[in-house]
């Protein structure tokens, strides 16, 4: 017994290392940036960007705090699959790729537009190494452009990128949910459409604004979101619980406008389908608070003003997400919603029978809509004036 | 040196946790797949309850077939039975099974170790030390088996649930509804989890170890209730978080789900390679016990000493775990694995059962 | 102090009636009987011991009948003080008595003052006696000899145990001497059921071992294993109780202790309460408890003395530094040379930043550095006392911050250091540390190799040596396995004092009981 372990501990010894690998040997990639080639004659083709971290820059910048280079390489290669770029790259960076420490991908709008998602970051989601965390963006121009600033907060753009990510659901209503390749790989498995958010460079930095819904039929990029859709959007999922309304007065002219911010909401969707006809009730419920307020009359101790108030709110809102349901039922002809779950939960069986053509459903649908808000408390003054001028 | 205040008879605790930890093995990792392609509804969890429920039945006509015999394993009775050729045949077909079983953990434990962490260490390599590690713990007898598993137990129930805690956030109750959607889908998934249940008929073999066997059917009850609800949780979380599609695609669920747990601003970011030591321990008490009671029928049968046996059968286990050529034949294997449990593990005893009663044997 | 010691011992020593061996079994000489002739008996002894120089012989003689008589006795072992006494007794009684006329029975009774005194009448029996440092009276015409106790106990004075030390608790510690070590237990625990069981060791040494247990609580079975071990002993010198500890241990492979060392006569009190069997050996502190689990890798005496949240606290401590003693330089070279994903991004930059121009692969440099810390250590413990610290110094800061600024190490692997070898040092027990930090070696290497499977393999195997392990019978985890939640109670954390109203059932004793349940 005693000799076999000794061989078996001899064995070890002898053998061994097969997967050894020092954490200052690794091309630690950072971010991923897909594009089509710049050559049209190459469209079958895709070109990979990855951002290798440099360690050794960034440590010796934090120890001495002058900043010299930049702290990163970007390293683009066309190749036709995904796999066959990241080979390629051993041909010519000294540092094997390592993939665990992937933040972002980025995909330009043009290649969403145009390629398959689901076969684009198939390769992305199979691989072990990556996570399932892994932040996914479109951009507007080149996906590779967004990989060239140097931002000022953190010096690795994609890292920069996945920290702004952190920003989503509390400060504001207009980013895009967040959506990682998991998600992606989770809508795709469920046949549901959903939306990325869109990125665009505007002077050394990157702005998150709105989305780009893809469709899970053609599993492309199909539409672009804009900032009033990208909040319905958020409400009816009850994804996001802040950001402001602006409304402007209360009368016809509109000179006094006047500010709600949303502390908190809640969304209720109810299916009804009866004869073939396919109607939702949503029923969504903001409460919060004044925030600002341009007009001599405001007097919120007056209850009556403060229900007036509520009324423009509420008029404001239901405007912006029935044009916003009605654009994605007319233009863009996409459940990007999400309505799909709430019909599938509570009609089982019709819903095995529309699952294949369900956006083309759901286009046929009516939408009963219906807002309610709550002023819950006005800050610190409640009226600008003792009198009324 | 024999020890001058413990006898090496189990308690009730070490059944129940041995049956546990036996049954909890590879099938726990990719049960979730299994069940809901299977049942393809999310209602799938249900199956793996009535499964469970099944199992104890089963495990109680089991104790009843022991309890003919007090004091005696199964590969001794069996031959007091049928006769000591027939007898001796089944104890040979049993060990046979439990070589195959052997085998197909190592693999699965290999086929996981080379997918996630080592991936250039050759497979043979990781096996080896895995069945030799398995072969010094069978070499110190049931006794230390039993309180080893004593030992991982709580390990392993505290990370197979703190994955699921880390993990409850990303779950969504749509994912899971509609809760039911009639029985044939459930019926479907019962199917799918029999594998996972593999290894419930070791109480054949340990009631007679115990100190107070009449106790064996309160520690089979809650022996096989305890991994029937861990897979339960287990297939309503990867249900909840994954969704029934998405769980289908994925090779190992539950990997997937400890994957996608993330602490940000923590000193690890990311557990599975934790969560992986965890399944190696899991795999290594169902290996350790099915090696052991492997070597044990080869002893009976052939009549040898018990290092011989469990040597002699080391090279079958290797050679046949490096049989499968992809990992589409490994999961095949567990199938496989999985009917010969019914045949051997439940029929046969069941049908000595009725043999026993039939010629109103009784000692 | 001494003579209440003595009484103290010989009211309970029972005197093994036979030796175990016969250790001069060439001399024929020994089995003979005293010839009742002084001069020739006096020759023979001589010629027995070897005709040392050291044997004196005090003769004295009695009229008017010519009582002729004589001490003897070895210079340095014995009390002089003893001898002259006696001898003074003897002759301010010879002028009105006659000392011919009395038997040495009766001598022994009437006449000599020493309250320990017995009768031999073999030359082995005298010779033994006179090498342990008893004085033997022989005189003429009578086939008896009288001996006397008077060993010389040269003795350290009573101080705080070097190697075990407490902020509260008792500040004694065991000396070298047999029975004031016994003394320092018995007084606390003035229990008539105390039982000592005499050994004597060693063909040569003859070292004196006693075997201490409770009556009626230890459990029976654990005493006889210990009692039959210690008779199986069969080696020419013990200096030490590590020797004897290393003869009567289970498994002598194995790199765990498996019985418990302590200089501390607090531990030993509470142990023999608890149902432990103590091996005092002469000429040692170092008591010997068993048998040893788990539990006494992070429990010290200490802990029952302070309030039980800070002792919970502290014991949840201790198991945090024995597992990072023995496995943090593992997960080290796990993470930094396989597991590099596990790491947060920005500490995985940061490290490799730090980590960029080092020459070697990490768990050469850990081997180095652990290396290194355990010379240093050693160094440390050889060398007189300031000179000790100064190399520590010198060895801790000097090596390790140029090493760092050299580029030969990476900064986080000094901390990764320091940190195992302080743990490893923060156990209660000194050798508890040494074995987890012979083993972190094993583990680092298994690491090295197979990353996080390694370590994992590595602990499984040791699990399963743990498990495989016992001591005097008693499975070395308990009560951690097999379960016992009645000693889980004072396992990792130990519950209020009330609370823990019976005894450890791993050590199965006949008196479960330890408090009335009224408290």
């Amino acid at each position: 017994m005693r000799t076999i372990c000794i061989l078996i501990l001899a064995a070890f010894v002898l053998t061994g290392c097969w997967d050894h690998r020092e954490i200052e040997e690794l091309g630690i990639i950072t971010g991923v940036a897909i594009d089509q080639p710049e050559d049209s004659t190459q469209s079958h083709m895709l070109t990979v960007t990855n951002q290798y971290v440099l360690p050794q820059s960034i440590s010796s910048q934090v120890k001495s705090g002058t900043s010299g280079n930049k702290p990163y390489v970007n390293e683009t290669v066309t190749a036709p699959s995904v796999l066959q770029t990241i080979r390629d790259q051993s041909k010519f960076v000294s540092r094997p790729p390592y993939y665990y420490h992937l933040k972002t991908i980025v995909i330009s709008k043009e290649l969403a537009e145009s390629t398959d998602l689901l076969k684009l970051t198939y390769f992305f989601n199979r691989d072990h190494e990556i996570r399932r965390s892994v932040q996914v963006f479109i951009s507007d121009e080149k996906a590779k452009g967004l990989f060239t600033i140097t931002p000022e907060e953190d010096k690795v753009p994609s890292i920069y990128l996945d920290k702004i990510t952190h920003n989503y659901a509390t400060k504001t209503a207009e980013m895009a949910p967040t959506i990682s390749l998991g998600d992606m790989s989770k809508y795709f498995s469920h046949q549901k459409s959903f939306v990325i958010p869109f990125a665009s460079l505007k002077e050394n930095a990157v702005y998150i604004d709105g989305g780009i819904i893809v469709n899970a039929d053609s599993k492309k990029a199909v539409g672009v979101l804009t900032k009033d859709e990208t909040r319905t959007f958020n409400w009816i999922q009850e994804r996001s619980q802040g950001g402001v309304i602006e409304v402007f007065g209360l009368k016809e002219d509109q000179e006094h406008p006047f500010t709600f911010e949303i502390k908190k909401m809640t969304s209720k969707v109810k299916p009804f389908y009866e004869n073939d006809e396919l109607t939702y009730d949503i029923h969504l419920s903001f409460q919060g608070k004044l925030g600002e307020d341009w007009s001599y009359e405001s007097n919120q101790f007056n209850q009556e003003y403060v229900e007036k108030l509520e009324k423009a709110i509420e008029e404001t809102i239901r405007s912006m997400v029935v044009n916003s349901i009605e654009k994605a039922q007319k233009e863009h002809k996409v459940d990007y919603f999400e309505l799909m779950e709430p019909f599938r939960i509570n009609y089982t069986k019709e819903w095995y029978k529309v699952k294949d053509e369900w956006n083309q459903f759901f286009t046929k649908a009516n939408f009963n809509i219906d807002v309610t808000v709550v002023v819950e408390h006005y800050q610190d003054v409640g009226r600008k004036l003792p009198f009324t001028p | 040196m024999k020890s001058a205040l413990n006898t090496s008879e189990l308690t009730q605790n070490q059944v129940t946790i041995g049956i546990s930890l036996t049954v909890l093995g590879v099938g726990m990792i990719t049960l979730p797949r299994e069940v809901f392609t299977a049942a393809g509804v999310a209602s799938g969890w249900v199956s793996v309850l009535l499964t469970g429920i099944i199992a104890a039945g089963v495990m109680l006509l089991m104790i009843v077939l022991n309890n003919r015999y007090p004091g005696m394993s199964y590969y001794q009775y069996n031959r007091i039975i049928v006769g000591s050729w027939i007898g001796g045949f089944i104890t040979l077909i049993t060990s046979i099974y439990y070589v195959t079983f052997a085998a197909f953990e190592t693999r699965a434990m290999a086929e996981l170790i080379q997918m996630f962490i080592l991936d250039r260490t050759p497979v043979s390599f990781t096996m080896l030390i895995f069945i030799g590690t398995a072969v010094y713990l069978v070499l110190g007898g049931y006794s230390a088996i039993f309180r080893l598993f004593e030992l991982y137990f709580p390990a392993i129930i505290f990370f197979t649930l703190l994955i699921m805690i880390l993990s409850a956030n990303q779950f969504e109750m749509n994912h899971i509804r509609p809760f039911f959607e009639g029985f044939p889908p459930i019926m479907k998934g019962m199917s799918a989890t029999v594998l996972s249940f593999v290894g419930m008929e070791i109480i054949l073999f340990i009631q007679a170890f115990m100190r107070k066997p009449e106790r064996a059917k309160k520690a089979a009850v809650y022996g096989i209730a305890i991994p029937t609800v861990l897979y339960a949780i287990i297939v309503i979380m990867v249900g909840g978080i994954m969704g029934v599609g998405e769980t289908m695609t994925l090779v190992y669920p539950l990997m997937e789900l400890a994957k996608s747990i993330e602490i940000r601003n923590f000193f690890f970011e990311r557990f599975e390679t934790f969560f992986i030591p965890l399944w190696i321990l899991s795999i290594f008490t169902t290996l350790a016990i099915v090696l052991y009671l492997a070597a044990l029928g080869i002893k009976t049968v052939f009549n040898v000493k018990k290092e011989t046996a469990v040597f002699s059968i080391i090279p079958i286990i290797y050679i046949l775990a490096m049989t499968p050529k992809n990992i589409n034949e490994m999961f095949t294997m567990g199938v496989w694995i999985g009917y010969s449990m019914l045949a051997i593990g439940v029929g046969i005893p069941l049908i000595l059962l009725l043999v026993s009663i039939l010629r109103r044997q009784k000692q | 102090m001494k003579k209440f010691l003595n009484r103290l011992l010989f009211q309970h020593v029972q005197k093994k009636s036979e030796y175990t061996s016969e250790p001069f079994e060439t001399s024929p000489l020994h089995h003979e009987r005293l010839t009742g002739e002084l001069q020739n008996d006096i020759q023979t002894l001589k010629a027995l011991l070897g005709n040392s120089f050291d044997l004196k012989i005090v003769r004295f003689t009695s009229d008017p009948y010519a009582y002729d008589g004589a001490f003897l006795f070895i210079e340095e072992l014995t009390d002089t003080a003893v001898v002259h006494e006696q001898l003074r007794a003897i002759r301010s009684l010879s002028e009105t008595t006659y000392l011919s006329d009395m038997s040495p029975e009766t001598m022994r009774q009437e006449v000599l003052t020493i309250s320990e005194s017995s009768i031999v009448d073999t030359l082995h029996q005298c010779s033994s006696h006179l090498l342990q440092g008893n004085t033997l009276i022989l005189s003429d015409k009578y086939k008896d000899g009288i001996i006397l106790n008077s060993r010389k106990m040269p003795q350290r004075s009573i101080q705080a145990p070097s190697s075990e030390s407490v902020v509260r608790g008792p500040r004694d510690g065991f000396v070298e001497t047999l029975l004031l070590n016994i003394g320092l237990v018995r007084k606390r625990l003035k229990d008539p059921d105390l039982q000592l069981d005499y050994f004597k060791v060693g063909e040569r040494s003859k070292t004196d071992v006693v075997v201490m247990s409770i009556n009626g609580l230890t459990n029976p079975k654990i005493v006889q294993e210990v009692k039959n071990r210690l008779n199986k002993i069969d080696i020419d010198s013990v200096q030490e109780s590590g020797v004897i500890e290393q003869l009567i241990e289970e498994n002598s492979l194995s790199p765990f202790p498996q019985v418990q060392v302590t200089e501390r006569p607090d531990t030993v009190a509470g142990s023999l309460a608890e149902g432990r069997v103590a091996i005092i050996v002469d000429h040692t502190p170092f008591v010997l408890i068993a048998p040893l689990t788990i539990n006494s890798f992070y429990q010290s005496a200490e802990d029952y003395y302070e309030r039980w949240v800070y002792s919970s606290l502290i014991r949840i401590l201790r198991v945090a530094a024995a597992l990072i003693a023995l496995c943090l330089p593992s997960i080290y070279v796990a993470l930094i040379s396989y597991h590099q994903g596990l790491i947060p991004t920005d500490l995985v930059i940061s490290l490799a930043g730090s980590r960029e121009g080092v020459p070697f692969p990490s768990i050469v440099e850990a081997l180095l550095m652990e290396v290194t810390i355990e010379i240093l250590r050693e160094a440390g413990i050889r060398l007189p006392n300031p000179v000790g610290q100064a190399v520590g110094i010198v060895g801790g800061l000097v090596i390790g911050e140029s090493a760092v600024s050299a580029g030969l190490v990476s900064p986080m692997m000094v901390i990764v250091v320091a940190l195992t070898a302080i743990s490893s040092f923060a156990l209660p027990q000194y050798y508890v540390g040494v074995s987890l930090r012979i083993l972190r070696f094993p583990i680092m290497i298994s690491a090295a190799l197979l990353g996080l499977y390694g370590i994992v393999i590595a602990l499984i195997l040791l699990s399963i040596h743990l498990i495989r392990l016992k001591s005097f019978g008693v499975y070395y985890l308990e009560p951690l396995v097999p379960y016992s939640p009645k000693g889980w109670k004072d396992m990792f954390i130990r519950t209020q004092t009330k609370s823990l109203k019976s005894r450890p059932d791993m050590l199965h004793p006949q008196d479960k009981k330890r408090m009335s349940s009224k408290n």
